[in-house]
Order: C-alpha cells, then structure tokens, then sequence
C-alpha cells in the first residue's frame, strides 16, 4: 500500500462518500476488496455513508445486498442527489429513513425549465447556418430533471475514466451548435430558466453528459448526515472523512462532489481520489488513484481502528486491513490443517516454521526447518533430508487446571491471518473451556527477516469473564548454569551438524509485570509439547499468573537458532542472542516491538520492489502477493552454500532437495527484485561445482553434470527406488539419466550475468560453471552415422519418456551451452585476460577445445523439421501411439499416477507430463521465429496432462507470450490452485515453490511482457480480461525501473527510480531512452495519437516524457 | 457407532432361505464383537404364537443363535416393527439380506431391504442371498474412501469393528480420471500433480492417511492404502474379490433414487462380501 498522507492517519468515527467514481470504477464492477473493508469498519461501529445522484437499487446491487446483515445497522445510502437516506432493520432490510418529496408544483416547474433549457438549446442561437443540437430531457428521475447533452449510443453509459473524452464529446456538440460557452454557458441557462420560474433554490448540477435541475444536491445529503448522524452521537468533523472524485471545477462547473463540503463539515479531512484536472479546491486533500486509492484508504482504517481497539499497549503488530495483502482462514477444520501450516508458513531464508497452531493441536505437524542443514537418511537407499527441528514458538495456558485445546474446549471465534505485507502470521482466537471460562487469544508469529536467526511469538489473552490463575506452559530444554534467561537445547544431525535453540520469555500485563517464572519436570499425566527435547525428565517452563477478569496479559517468547554452519559455539550463540533480545523488554515496555519494527521495516523493503499490483483480479492479486512472499521468505542473499528446496522452507516434501526448478522457475524472480539473492543461490552451484564433476567423471564423461537432486554438498541424492501404488518397485532414473540440470544452470548463471551486470561473479565463478557445463556436453554426445552429434539415453523435463535420444529440451539447450562456452572463451580473454589464463589453466582448457565446442554445437542434431517447423521431443516421439485420445479437452484425462502406474503405456504413447519443447520456446524466445513457437506450442499443448505442478505457469507464460489470452488466463488460474485450491490438499508438505516462481513469470515476461535485450528492455504487454492494470518494479544492471501497464486505453507509465538512463522499448517500436527523474508514458490504442507521436518509428509508440 | 458391550444385532428373519443368508454373518459378528444377537420374525397379530423352539426352527436358525442372544417375534407392518426394535436398541446394527424374491431389473435390493436401509439411522449389514449358509470370518475389511471429510464421517463403524475384531483395514482409494472435484473443503484426493513420484507418491499416503486419522480417528489401526485407477464400482468389486476382502463398508447420503449412490448401486449387485452401509454427516462448514 502506498503511504497515506499524515490526515489519513487518524481513525474515523464517519465515512462519507461519493460512489461511481470514487468507490467503483463501473457499475458492472464486484467491488471486493472496498466490500471486505468496508464490512470490517462497520462492524467495528464505524457509520459509513454512501452519497451518491443514482437509485438505492443500484447502490443495493453492488453493494449493500453483499454485505453481512449484522454489520448493514451502520450503513447509509444517500440516493438521488440528496433526496433520500436509507438505513438497514435488524436482519439487513432496508428502510427509508429520510425523503424529500417534491410538490406537484414542484415538479411541474422541475419539467418546465428542463423543456425550456432543451429548447432553447435545440433552437440554435442567432438562427444561423449551421447543425442544431440534439438534447433529451429525462423526466423520470426522483426531484430532478437531467438534460442529456450527448444521447448518442457511444455516449450512453460513459465510464468515469473516459470523462476527459466525454468533456471533449459534449464541448464539441455545443461548439458546434453555437453554444459557444459551453458547458457552463448551460448551467448558467439552466439557473436563469429556474429563477424566471420562481424555483430559485433549484440545485443545478453536472456530470458533464448531463445537466441536471433538481430539487436536492448532496449537500442536502452531508447536511442530513451530520444532523441526524454525527450530532446525536458526538461526532466532531475532524472524526469525519468526505471521499469523493470530482472536487474541481471541470469546464467552468464545480464538480459534483463539491456539493458535499457545506460549512457545517468544515474540518471534516476531505480527500479526492478522482484525476481533478481543473485542480481539487483548497482544504481538499487530492490523492488521485481512483477506487484503488479509495478501497487502501478503507483497508488503512481498518488498520487503525483495529489498532485502537486492541490496545496498543500490548499488541505488537495488528493485521493489514487490505484483503488483497492476506490469507485468511476462518474456523478449524482438521482436514486442511497440514496445507495451512505450509500456506502459514513463516520463513526468512535461514529458517522456516510452519504455521502450526502454537498450543500444539493433535491435528498439527508443527516442525523448524533451517537451510542447508539435512540429516543423513538411515537405512538402504536412504538420502539425505532436510532437518526437522521442533518448534519453540508454542505455548499452552491452563486455566485453573483446564487446558486450553481444540480438542476439549469450544471455539466461539478462531481466525487466522497471514499477512503477507509484514510478514507475520496472526491468530485470534476466543474459547470457553468445559467449566465455561472464555478467554480471548490474540497471538502473532514471525521469523525475523531483519535478524534471521530470530522467532518471535507474542500471545496476547484476556480472561473475559472469570479471575483465575493461569499457567502458560513453554517448551524448554536445559536451564543455563550461570542463571541466566535463556533455556536452550543443542541437537546433532546425522550429517555431523550442531543444531542450537535457545528461548527466553517475558510476561507482562495491563499496567505492569502479573506473573511468576519457572522451569520444573512437566506436570504428570500432562501431554510433553511437541517441541520438548525427548527423554525424560519433560522440563518445561512455566508462567504463573494470577489473572483478573477483564486485564489483558502479553507473553513474548523469544526464540533464537544457530547452527554449526554458522559459528564456533551456536549454543552460546544462541543463548546469547535470546538473552539480548528478551533484556530488549527489561529495559521497556516497547522492547519487543524493536524486534517487530525492524522485521516488517525489512519487509517493507524487500517489498518496496517484489510488489506485484493487479488492479481488476483479486484472486490473482492475492495469489501473486503469496508467491512473492513466499519467494521473499525462501533466499538468504548472505549464505552462499544454501540453495532453495522443492518446497522452500514450508515443508519436509521432497526432503529439502533442490531441483532445477531454482534456476529456472525462480531465479527469475530473485534476478529482476533482489539480484544479492539471486548471485547466492548461484554460488550454491558454484560451491557444489567439485560434486557435479565427481558425478560427470563418475559416469564417464567430462566437465560438470549438476545433481539431479542436490542438498547441501551438491552429492546426487535421489532416491533410487520407489514403492508403487499397487505395490511393486520402481526404479528411478532421474539421477542417471536426467542431464539437462547442467544446461539450465549454465542458461541461470548467463542470464544472471547478463541482466545484472554482476562482472565480479562472472569472473570469479559465473564463467567457470558455464565452461565446465560445456565441456561435459562435448563429452556427453555422440556422432552419428548421419555426421550429426547425438545425446544418447537421457530424460527430459518430460519424465514419462526415460532413457530416450535427443530429447529437444537438452540437445537444444546444450548446444547453446557449448555455444555460451566458446562466448565466454573468447570474452574473458578479450576483458579479463588474467582471469582467463587462471582459469583455463586450471581447468586445463586450451584453443582447440573450445573450437570443438563450436564445431559440435554446429552440428549437434535437435529434432527440428524445417517442413513442419516442429522440434520432435526425442527420437521416435512421432511415431508414437496417439495420446490425445484420451485428452479430449486437451489434457486432464490421465492420473499423475499414471506416472507410477502405466510407466510403461506412458512411454509408448505421445503424452506429456510437463512443458519441454515448450520450456524451451520459453528460454530460448529468440531463437526461434514466430511460426516455430506457434506450431510447437499448438502441436504439444493438447499432448501434456500436466502431471507436474511446473507445467501450468510456463503453458500460462509461453500461451501470453502467443497472445493466446484465454488459454493463458486458464493456465494462470490452475497455477493458483496449485497451493491456494481448499479441496486438493496439494500444499501439505510445503508450498510450491516452483509454481509460485512460475505465476510471477507468468505475469511479468507473459502478461505484462517483459523482455530483455541486449541493451535494455523491451515490454508487450497483454492484459488478460478483468485486469485493469499492473503495476510492478524491476531491477536491471543496477537500475530500478517501476512499469505500470494499463489495460484500456492500453498505456504504458514508467520511472526509473535508481541508476544510469536505460533504453525501453515497446511493442515493435524503436526503443527510447529512460532517464532518472521524471515519468514516461505511451498508449497505443489512440491510434491517431501513435501516429502523431511515432512519426518515423515503425509500428510501436514511442515514449513520451509527462 | 461404536462396538459397545451392548451393541444389538438385529436380524430379521422371514423363514425363507434367502433371509437366512445374513445369520452366519451375524453369528460371526456376535462372536467377535460381543454384541447381542437379535432375531427377529414379525408375525401378523392374530395368528397363533409359537413357541420360541418352533419359531426358530421356522426360521431356520439354531439353538446355538439363540445362545448368543434372543428371538423375538413382533407384531405390525414388518419394516415399521423392525425399526422400532432398532431405535429402541442401545446401540443397533441390522443385518439382514439384501432380498429374497428375484430382483426385477434395475433394481439393486428387495422392498423390505430398501425400506429398512432408507429409514434406519443406524449401520446396516447387508447380505446377498446367494452366500447362503457358508460360515463367514472377519479378518479383512475393505473400507473405499473417496478422500471426502463427509464419507469419512461414515467410517466409524470400519474403524471400531477393525478395532475390536483385529481386523485388517484396507483403505481403497479409487482414482477417477477426469472427475470433477466435490468442492467440499478438505477434501483430498488422488494427487493432481505429482511432479518427482518417489517424492511425492510416499507423502501423498502419509497425508491421505494423516488427514483420514484427524476426521475419523484412527487409533492404533495402520491401514494398508490401496489406490487403484478407474470406475469406483467395478473397481471396489474387483478389488475385494481379487485380495478376498470379508465386509465391505460404504458410507452413503441416504438417497437410492436414480442419479444417486450409484458405486453402491453397484456394490449391491455384485460385491463378493456383505456390504456395511453407514450414513455420512452432511458436510458443513469448519469448526
């Protein structure tokens, strides 16, 4: 959310506002994200008012019949330009509260002066030559006449952002029929035809398609609200705030919205979220942004009074009040608890808990995963996985010797919210245990991203109608000696790791300290936490308090982890740093909120460029802000030696293993937002270099073949074996077989190098890992009888053909590995020769081998028909039996299983599990003509059943990519689902890290259409349907470009933010110079403007300084 | 519905052949589980009462039944007399055949069978005639579970007999190719992606079996989990006859009309075992 002006900082107790506009773009429109907030104010007593000239039936349409019916008692509708309030009964109906009804007389006058005003319209002034004007009057309108200037079909409905174009439309017909004065020349006409009639207090008013004579204006609305409203309740107009979007005079007429600042409302904070172009008058706060700006001014009150409700005493953090920045789940069911626990989960790139619910629930796997440190699998065929430490962000209260659980107590209220802009898992829970003690549990988590070896949970509970004693339970490990805070427990991996966990505690209540601090054996017969050490005696640590009906308490637990990765000593490292952090609360009340400040300030940060902002699509809104968070929360830009597992750090799928899907689904994502992340996950490769020509000598070849499956010393860990749904063993080849791991990382360190600029990880690592990947694909192929060299016995991405030839992906990728070889051969001897004479010694690398390079890239065979354009997926794909057969919609109709079970049918046949000749269009874009890519994806798309979570984001991006917006918007919606779908479980072992990285892609190079070339960057953007516009930021050699992406008209806004001027291009057109310091735009869709502005240069629009 | 020490067995019995057919698999019941076995014969009101000894050799049952419980003769409509003795029992299960008379076409059980298992709240045993008087064992009971919360909710019975008897409890997932989801939260079901299989094959069944656990309680049961593509009747019927399962437990909704509990429809007709019905909760919202 962009920062709100100080004004808006304050909670109001009234919320008056102007509705087509302000709060909705249209009257089509579901105005979710406004619906959520506004339903949080009301129900927080908050009375919001709506002022608007249309009916209540369109008002209760799109808003009020979607609202909850308890919270509608402080709704307000004030309709037809102030001639009627309604209010809501008890169970949501609505109810008249308040009409002006015009007189007979009145309303005879009220058509008289609309007839006269269109007749003396229609008769052209002067009589002379020329058009006459076409002017309706609409009678049927409550108090009120409205005189259409423009009835013309294209003019019938005219959006809000189309009114420049209307004011153009309108002035034009009046220019044109004499009315030289035009807009305001009628309303003038219109006032003097009123007072010749005697109606001189008639409102005359403006949209600008109409002028409108009536009885009411809405300041007969604002005036009825804060006599009936505000003054029986005591609120002041500085608890008041006044929205609307036509503040300023627009042609010479006030705006509508004008009508609202009456003097009774002075000190009322006014803010307009309209364009204003006539300039928003004094004392109006003028934010533009329209009703996105709007719904965050809401979505930030909400915030506030959450704030004020709370306490701010005690609660460290409360939860965003905008929906699109949380997730949010309601109630308990047992069934989900595992895929919460991984949505939930809260990660910093050192470490991840899972959002586990902190009392420690039989339903819950609550576990502490920290990077880079796996344990050694026992057993045959054991590999290493990631460790699993217990969680110490738990804690258990007992209320006069009844526990508070799920399982015994009743839940009245449960609700859990990620907030994905902070960074902080929150819980609310109110629960009565069986002898009917409520208590209300407000609690929050987080893995400090500003200090990384840091958890912190704070527990915020109110006895709320008994006194009692209550004891909070910790888990707890051994007590230090020398008396100090901390409680810590230090545990071994089999891999030879020293794990230390420390954890401090303070306990403090309204108005001062209420407890007592304790370790002891656990309480007999009561349940050891999950995260006590094993082996008895059970310690745990205790908090006594004597609770009083009504005060509310506060625990802070601290929780601290090192390893021996880290440090010398992590248990006195992690003692000490526990320590420190809970004297932050001795020396204050406001100590742990430090620990909270700089978390959401990092953040904040992070967010300042990873922000991805869809105006038009909530669910892909939400769904992008999960996948960057959880993207954000993955990678540790300082450690080098760790890389991002299947799952991130969110579960023990997959074991922690890295696959390529770091390089190529995500890196991207670390590349163009956080390029410190991006060059440490590269060094993880770098690091593993020596494993990767081990496991190339090993099997006979050269250079470096990368694992398959890596964890931390780049050993090829993948499971050999696997046990079948119906029971049999199935070998595993991936390990063996799948060598396009090699080229991708190659193809990530290139890009890398390339759009960051990074020439000391080039010369110090980069360039090493693109020549060892070369030189193992020249030692990997084979010459055929045909003079072509050959990959022999390999797997693809699509994993249902092993042991094939030539597959597409890895021959074609390989070649331009062996091609990127030769380059950076040839690059680092022409600019960094020292570096190069280094380099090639030691790797014993001369002339004629890189040559080689060259010469087998050349002649290296791909599968590519130049009859056909199509590149045949591996040897033999085509005259394989038919699949689509049985993929009748294209794909869907096999099982995942099918993997497991029918490995066999599925080698036989032409089906695919995941994108592979389309993986590669996506990669290598340029490299092929536009023919190529539409007939590969159009051959290939209806074969692949998407057995892998990889495949539905790069079908999303490549079909974007083709303009083919519908497949793309339905491969983007299943991409969603893959970790947010309620009814598929999939996200149980940890979220997708993947398929987030995938979804981020999907919308930057798919649709907002970024591509990088070799001088700057270059966007075609293509909106799907709904999305108005986004909004997004990239970093790119050193420089920070925002982009904003309008749909219709299709526009472009962008500001370089950091760094050296950069060329950007549009469309086809030639590209433009960007520079610090002011903002650019260029629409396409206006055509006669492209025109003017793009003289000379091709198809594209160029960019225009604003 | 649990096994408790008084749980009731009632078995209709009408002195035909055909309703015969479910005493061995209710003697066996009574034997390992301990419940009472009620036999039942529902006689018109005016005609002559026969002594407990005549009546069960009208029936065709033995002293050796009446040991493990009670005969009983009742009077009125025979469905309506049943399932009062059924809702004036502690803790009721019915076992009974499925019919007696030749099924007419598309028909999957008798009138009486249809009428009891529609108005019957309790776990009903139902057994096709054909098995006749050959003894029965329970050591393995096939329990088909669509990943649903709601059928889980039907699973007790599976669970407490599995308990109580020793019995082996297979879980049988059938994958469906192109099904359209229920959409009912929480529901898990065959994985729709499964990007590296030996990762995710082996955490798949850890979650199908943890998520089944926290919905219907486990205990100390470690069911065998099966998963097996295609159409759930025939596979359900296949796969019970091939591993020779002994009790089939289905949870159904409650409705037999067309368009419904097709899969039971179908287990009615050919299944190799009797097949258990108990009734799932209707889905609501989360707790």
């Amino acid at each position: 959310m962009a920062h709100l002006p100080e004004p808006l900082e304050h909670p109001f107790r009234l919320i008056v506002f102007d509705w087509d506009g302000t709060a909705v773009e249209s009257r089509a429109e579901d105005p979710v994200r406004l619906r959520v907030a506004l339903t949080e104010l009301l129900r927080r007593d908050v009375l919001g008012v709506v002022v608007t000239g249309t009916n209540f039936r369109h008002l209760d349409t799109q808003l009020a019949a979607r609202l909850p019916p308890e919270v509608k008692r402080n709704l307000y509708i004030a309709t037809n330009r102030g001639s009627e309030v309604y209010r809501f009964g008890p169970s949501g109906q609505p109810i008249r509260a308040w009409v002006r009804l015009a007189t007979a007389e009145e309303e005879r006058l009220l058509t008289e002066i609309a007839d006269a005003v269109r007749d003396r319209l229609t008769a052209r002034p002067g009589s002379g030559p020329g058009p006459t004007l076409d002017v309706r009057v609409i009678y049927d309108r409550m108090n009120r006449r409205k005189i259409d200037l423009i009835p013309l079909p294209a003019w019938s409905d005219p959006p809000k952002s189309a009114l420049a174009a209307l004011l153009e439309a309108v002035q034009g017909r009046l220019a044109a029929a004499g009315w030289g004065q035009g807009l305001a020349g009628v309303m003038r006409l219109t006032a003097e035809e009123a007072a010749g009639r005697g109606l001189a207090h008639a409102r005359i008013t403006s949209d600008i398609k109409h002028v409108e004579v009536g009885l009411t204006d809405k300041a007969d609305a604002v005036a009825w609200v804060l006599r009936e409203l505000a003054a029986p309740r005591g609120i002041a107009p500085a608890d008041i705030l006044i929205g609307g979007d036509e503040f300023g005079p627009l042609a010479g007429v006030p705006g509508s919205d004008s009508r609202m600042l009456i003097p009774e409302a002075r000190g009322a904070a006014v803010v307009s979220v309209g364009p204003e172009p006539g300039g928003a008058p004094p004392g109006v706060l003028h934010l533009g942004g329209g009703p996105a700006r709007w719904g965050e001014i809401l979505a930030h009150q909400v915030e506030l009074h959450t704030a004020r409700a709370n306490g701010p005493a005690l609660d460290l953090a409360t939860p965003t009040g905008d929906p699109a920045w949380v997730l949010v789940a309601e109630g308990f069911q047992p069934a989900r608890e595992h895929e919460i626990e991984s949505l939930f989960a809260m990660t910093n790139g050192y470490l991840g808990v899972r959002g586990a619910l902190c009392e420690d629930c039989p339903y819950s796997s609550p576990a502490t995963f920290i990077a880079g440190v796996f344990d050694r699998g026992s057993g045959p065929g054991a590999v290493p996985a990631l460790f699993s430490a217990p969680s110490w962000v738990q804690a258990r209260l007992v209320i006069e010797g009844e526990e508070i659980s799920l399982a015994r107590s009743q839940s009245l209220e449960q609700r859990r919210v990620l907030d994905l802009r902070q960074g902080i898992l929150f819980r609310h829970w109110r629960v009565r245990t069986p002898q009917g003690r409520i208590t209300s549990l407000r609690s929050l988590q987080l893995a400090s991203l500003a200090e990384r070896h840091v958890q912190l949970l704070s527990l915020v509970f109110t006895p709320e109608n008994y006194s009692g004693t209550v004891r909070i339970e910790l888990p707890a490990g051994t007590v230090a000696s020398n008396g100090g805070a901390a409680t810590s427990l230090t545990l071994r991996t089999g891999s030879g790791i020293t794990v230390a966990l420390a954890a401090t505690s303070a306990l403090q209540g309204e108005g001062g300290a209420a407890g007592r601090r304790f370790f002891a054996e656990a309480a007999s017969g009561s349940r050891p936490m999950s995260g006590a050490p094993s082996g008895a005696p059970q310690l745990a640590e205790y908090w006594m308090i004597d609770a009083e009906l009504g005060r509310t308490y506060r625990l802070d637990r601290f929780v601290s982890i090192y390893t021996s990765r880290d440090i010398g000593e992590p248990a006195e490292a992690a003692v000490a740093h526990a320590e420190r952090l809970v004297g932050l609360i001795a020396q204050g009340p406001s100590g742990a909120s430090e620990v909270v400040a700089a978390h959401r300030a990092a953040w904040a940060e992070r967010w300042q460029v990873a922000d991805l902002q869809v105006e038009g699509d909530e669910e892909a809104q939400r769904a992008l802000r999960l996948a960057c968070h959880h993207l954000i929360g993955a990678a540790q830009p300082e450690d080098e030696r760790v890389s991002i597992g299947a799952r991130a750090l969110t579960g023990d799928a997959y074991l922690g293993h890295v696959f390529w899907d770091t390089e190529i689904f995500m890196l991207p994502f670390f590349v163009l937002t956080d390029p410190a992340a991006a060059r440490a996950l590269l060094m993880y490769r770098y690091h593993t270099l020596p494993a990767a020509r081990a496991k190339a000598t090993r099997l006979g070849y050269r250079g470096a073949l990368y694992a398959w499956e890596s964890a931390d010393s780049g050993e090829e860990v993948t499971p050999e074996r696997v046990i079948a749904p119906d029971g049999r063993e199935v070998r595993i080849l991936c390990g063996l077989e799948e060598h396009h791991i090699s080229a991708d990382v190659a193809y990530a360190v290139w890009r890398y190098w390339q759009d960051s600029g990074d020439d000391d990880f080039w010369v110090r690592a980069g360039a090493e890992m693109v020549l060892e990947t070369a030189r193992f694909w020249a030692s990997r192929v084979v010459p055929g009888p045909d003079g072509r060299y050959h990959i022999l016995g390999v797997i693809g991405p699509d994993e249902y053909h092993e042991s094939v030839d030539d597959n597409a992906y890895t021959n074609v990728l390989a070649q331009w590995n062996l091609e990127r070889g030769v380059e950076t051969a040839e690059v680092l001897a022409r600019r960094w020769p020292e570096a190069w004479r280094e380099v090639a010694a030691r790797l014993d690398l001369g002339k004629a081998e890189v040559a080689a390079w060259r010469e087998i890239a050349a002649r290296l065979y791909t599968g590519f028909d130049p009859a056909t354009g199509l590149f045949e997926q591996c040897r033999g794909f085509f005259g394989l039996e038919a699949g689509p057969g049985h993929l009748p919609t294209g794909n869907h109709r096999l099982l995942p299983i099918a993997a497991l079970l029918e490995r066999e049918r599925l080698q036989r046949a032409q089906i695919v599990k995941q994108a592979d000749v389309i993986m590669l269009l996506q990669l290598l874009w340029e490299r092929f003509s536009p023919e190529v890519r539409e007939a590969n994806f159009r051959y290939y798309e209806p074969r692949t059943i998407h057995g892998s979570s990889l495949s539905p984001p790069m079908h999303a991006l490549v079909a974007a990519r083709l303009g083919d917006l519908a497949l793309a918007a339905r491969y983007f919606r299943q991409t969603i689902g893959i970790d947010l779908s309620n009814n598929m479980g999939n996200a149980s072992g940890g979220v997708h890290a993947a398929a987030l990285g995938g979804l981020w892609q999907a919308t930057i190079f798919g649709f907002a259409g970024v591509e990088v070339e070799a001088e700057g960057l270059r966007l075609r953007p293509r909106l799907p349907v709904g999305w108005r516009s986004v909004r997004f930021a990239l970093e790119w050699r050193r420089r920070r470009l925002s982009v904003h992406v309008e749909a219709t008209p299709r526009r472009l806004a962008l500001e370089l933010e950091r760094g050296e001027p950069l060329l950007v291009a549009f469309d086809d057109g030639a590209p433009s110079l960007v520079g610090p310091g002011r903002r650019y735009q260029i629409e396409t869709d206006a055509q006669a403007r492209i025109e003017e502005r793009s003289a000379g240069e091709g198809a594209g629009g160029r960019l225009g300084a604003v | 519905m649990t096994f408790f020490p008084d749980t009731t067995l009632l078995v209709p019995l009408d002195g035909t052949a055909a309703a015969q057919a479910a005493l061995p698999v209710a003697e066996t019941l009574a034997q390992r589980t301990g419940a009472l076995l009620r036999l039942i014969h529902v006689g018109d009101a005016g005609e002559q009462v026969p002594s407990s000894r005549q009546l069960c050799e009208q029936l065709g049952a033995s002293p050796g039944h009446v040991r493990q419980g009670v005969i009983d003769r009742l009077t009125g409509p025979p469905v309506t007399a049943l399932l009062q003795a059924a809702q004036a029992s502690p803790h009721p299960m019915i076992v009974m055949c499925s019919h007696s008379a030749l099924l007419p076409p598309e028909a999957c059980l008798g009138r009486t069978a249809a009428e009891v298992i529609a108005g019957a709240g309790c776990p009903i045993v139902l057994v096709r005639p054909e098995r006749g008087s050959m003894p029965w064992k329970l050591e393995r009971i096939l329990v088909p579970y669509d990943g649903t919360p709601a059928t889980a909710s039907a699973l007790r019975p599976a669970i407490d007999l599995a308990s109580r008897v020793s019995a082996a409890l297979v879980v049988l997932h059938i994958a469906v190719p192109g099904a359209p989801g229920t959409g009912e939260e929480g529901t898990f079901g065959a994985p729709r992606y499964m990007d590296q299989p030996h990762h995710e094959w082996p955490a798949w069944v850890r979650e199908f079996l943890s998520r089944l656990g926290s919905l219907v309680g486990l205990e100390s049961l470690s069911p065998w989990l099966q998963v097996a593509p295609g159409q759930p009747g025939e596979e359900i019927e296949r796969f019970a006859a091939d591993q020779d399962m002994d009790l089939i437990v289905v949870g159904w909704h409650g409705c037999l009309e067309a368009g419904h509990a097709d899969i039971l429809k179908h287990l009615l007709l050919t299944a190799p075992c009797p097949v258990l019905l108990s009734r799932c909760s209707k889905p609501g919202p989360a707790a």
